[in-house]
């Protein structure tokens, strides 16, 4: 199994090298260079939400740790990215929110884009709340493969 | 130019109504605070028309799109436009999922985006 495992500070500085590190490896698993820049997307966006909305932030920075889990197979990445927060949120409701909002020019909001732009780019979504935090879980498959 | 950065060029342009901008590098949340602080002064003007080059942008986010978004709708509402040109396939494959196309102006060329604001005044 081709599993890695990361942990991050939940700091915006660390998400450019953790998502490229990602869309580098996944150069050898028969993605296209279109997919690859998916990939890279994805990751970003997740972990910008896991930093942005992961819950009640420890005051010790080095307890507002971000875990992403990714298993690499020929065409198919799976991913876990795990943040303390515990309230999770409803991603049925949550995604068709953010349509609306993506759309609405008078009553315009930077945030929530993120979220619908990784709805569209993975092949399974889904969200899942316990003790240990929150977790969003995804597959990307090449479509060529 | 620092490939982790972004990179802003403001050409000289004939019209002082058109101002035509190059970005370059990575529009992301660590540089779209560079952007914001370049198109503020620009945006308040008002009653001009930005035409933005991408052509050289690498990597674009939903941070990024959401500025572009911002001073798209803030340029409208002070009678000016702004308009995009040169997106490369995966920063409209972005647009296109975000909805972001539906609210931007997005061109083929300069001349295209030009014209398109000579016809709008």
């Amino acid at each position: 199994m081709n599993r890695i495992k990361i942990e991050m500070p939940g700091e915006f500085l660390f998400v450019r090298g953790v998502r490229g590190c990602i869309a580098n490896i996944a150069h050898n698993f028969a993605f296209s260079d279109r997919e690859i820049y998916h990939i890279e997307t994805i990751v970003d966006e997740v972990c910008n939400n896991a930093i942005e909305h992961g819950g009640k932030k420890s005051e010790k920075p080095e307890e507002n740790i971000i875990r992403l889990d990714c298993v690499f197979d020929a065409g198919k990445l799976e991913l876990a990215v795990t943040d303390k927060g515990g309230e999770g949120f409803d991603l049925a409701e949550m995604i068709e929110s953010n349509r609306k909002l993506a759309e609405d020019a008078v009553n315009f909001n930077r945030r929530g884009r993120g979220l619908l732009i990784v709805y569209k780019f993975v092949d399974d979504l889904d969200v899942s709340t316990n003790s240990e935090g929150t977790t969003v879980r995804l597959l990307k498959r090449a479509k060529n493969n | 130019m620092d490939k982790k950065d972004i990179n802003i060029t403001i050409v000289e342009n004939e019209d002082p109504e058109v101002k035509f901008i190059k970005l370059e590098g990575i529009l992301d949340a660590l540089t779209s605070a560079k952007l914001d602080k370049f198109m503020f002064e620009l945006v308040r003007k008002g009653n001009i028309c930005l035409i933005v080059d991408c052509g050289g942008l690498t990597y674009v986010n939903s941070t990024g799109l959401s500025s572009l978004i911002l001073y798209h709708i803030q340029m409208k509402r002070r009678s000016g436009a702004l308009k995009l040109i040169k997106l490369s396939d995966v920063i409209r494959d972005l647009m296109d999922v975000s909805g972001a196309d539906k609210l931007l102006k997005i061109y083929n060329s300069r001349e295209e985006a030009e014209k398109d604001w000579k016809i709008s005044k």
